[in-house]
């Protein structure tokens, strides 16, 4: 079997950092602000998207106990389970993606909002 | 005896998506009974696969094989309750920790996999693993059935197909190209590339270019919070393809000078192959299973050092004879993911399940 060469990637680094020393390059003060506008918005249409995300998900598939009373319920959900589940299957689609407009429409209300606030505060340091 | 591939999600294009009609083809042409369920499929791969609403009733000694990638409460219920051989394809799931500052839906649906995949630690007969460090995820959920680690079983030959010649010509323009592949997600860490690609245009090439291959949905948090970055710090050269076809994606990585990959969440890491199988040098960030997949002897940053890994790029382009090794020293790791080799392991570790059951 064929062996892989070594590769010193520690002198490698070095040789880069030797490099970046003598020619002087520096970091730049790039900042990404990944949640820009956290913690904004209102509070209870976040927690109504929780409740959303919480029962948004049907299941038709479900426990339906024993006995005879358990025969004909798992009869009558098998007789029906063609019809049921691409329904179930096809409203947890809508569901989930009614759930993601929501949190984007909740979002970029978030933005707008802190965009104002920042354009509010200019306002008045020019007045 | 019959083997059922169940999975949440069948999308073209997707690396578990083809791994399980990779798993498909496989099994017929071992003359298994077999079939695929899955409650959302895409429509063109709608020949591929049958709803899951219509499963057949399973047989004690019947094999199914259920791949984890996402949560899923529906399949997660019936895998608890049926009665068969039970073998988990566990391809993680992104701790939801990478998506809280963008996408609520995201950090619901990671938690719940999680959860998913703890409360299921004592149902499986065998758990068949892309990764050593998938195996280890599992083990720490308390897992204590067999493991067996076999690599995502890839079509490869898939890549010898022909590119798109518009999409290669339009970045063969003497620019240097740095792509990445990969759906545009918090744990890829875009910000990072882009950040990088920024010095490397500063201080060694202000013509190169970063192609980012892979879709993105432009109301999403995480790409407009890139958007912005880029926008701020006036970053040029940087493309996002979004979705393309097959082969623009091949053109991308004919096209490629360097691949880069700063991902901090991979369970596999299936780019890292691609760009491995066209020959392209790869500098990636060690973490999760990128060191198990791209192998030792290979550029793995232990360190996120954008300057430094910026210089990494123009040594390794710059530096013939360590391209030609890194090149060389990836040849013989791609060896260890050879189509026919995973497939046989495939099929054996199948048989050796059969025998036992």
């Amino acid at each position: 079997m064929e062996q892989k060469k070594t590769i010193n990637i520690e002198q490698i680094i070095e040789e880069i950092r030797q490099e970046i020393r003598e020619k002087g390059y520096t970091e730049d003060d790039l900042s990404f602000m990944p949640g820009l506008s956290n913690g904004v918005g209102s509070e209870s249409s976040a927690n109504m998207i929780k409740l959303l995300q919480a029962s948004g998900q049907l299941n038709w598939y479900r426990d339906l106990g024993g006995g005879v009373r358990g025969l004909v319920k798992k009869t009558l959900r098998k007789l029906m389970l063609f019809f049921i589940v691409p329904l179930v299957d096809h409203q947890n689609l809508i569901n989930s993606r009614m759930i993601a407009l929501l949190e984007d429409h909740e979002k970029q209300i978030e933005d707008l909002t802190v965009q104002i606030e920042g354009l509010r505060e200019q306002l008045e340091e020019l007045q | 005896m019959k083997i059922l591939q169940i999975v949440p999600n069948l999308y073209k294009g997707d690396a578990v998506g083809n791994e399980v009609i990779s798993m498909d083809r496989v099994l017929r042409e071992a003359g298994y009974d077999t079939a695929i369920y899955c409650p959302d499929i895409d429509p063109r791969l709608k020949s591929k696969a049958r709803p899951f609403a219509i499963i057949p009733k399973v047989l004690k000694e019947d094999i199914i094989i259920y791949h984890v990638a996402v949560a899923n409460e529906a399949l997660f219920t019936y895998i608890r309750s049926v009665h068969c051989i039970r073998i988990m394809r566990y391809h993680n799931i992104t701790p939801p920790e990478f998506y809280r500052a963008y996408n609520d839906s995201a950090v619901y649906a990671c938690e719940h996999g999680i959860e998913e995949v703890r409360a299921m630690n004592n149902i499986f007969d065998h758990c068949l693993c892309d990764s050593e460090y998938n195996a280890g995820d599992l083990k720490s959920y308390g897992y204590r059935c067999p493991m067996t680690v076999l690599p995502i079983v890839l079509s490869l030959s898939d890549y010898d197909k022909v590119y798109d010649e518009k999409t290669y010509s339009r970045y063969q323009d003497g620019r240097t190209n740095i792509v990445f592949v990969g759906r545009v997600a918090p744990n890829k860490k875009f910000e990072d590339l882009i950040t990088t690609f920024y010095y490397y245009r500063k201080y060694w090439d202000p013509k190169a270019r970063l192609i980012l291959v892979g879709s993105y949905d432009r109301t999403d948090r995480y790409y407009l919070a890139l958007q912005d970055f880029i926008k701020r710090n006036e970053i040029k050269g940087v493309v996002f393809t979004g979705h393309i076809p097959f082969a623009g994606i091949l053109a991308c990585y004919h096209a490629a000078d360097v691949f880069l990959c700063l991902s901090e969440h991979e369970g596999f890491c299936v780019p890292v192959v691609e760009a491995m199988k066209f020959g392209k040098p790869v500098i990636a960030y060690r973490s999760s299973a990128v060191p198990e997949t791209l192998g030792e002897q290979s550029i793995l940053l232990d360190e996120k050092d954008p300057v430094e890994t910026a210089g990494m790029i123009h040594h390794l382009l710059t530096d013939d004879k360590l391209r030609q090794t890194v090149i060389d020293n990836q040849t013989i790791q791609l060896k260890k993911f050879d189509q026919k080799d995973t497939e046989r392991k495939f099929l054996e570790f199948i048989q050796s399940i059969t025998e036992k059951g």
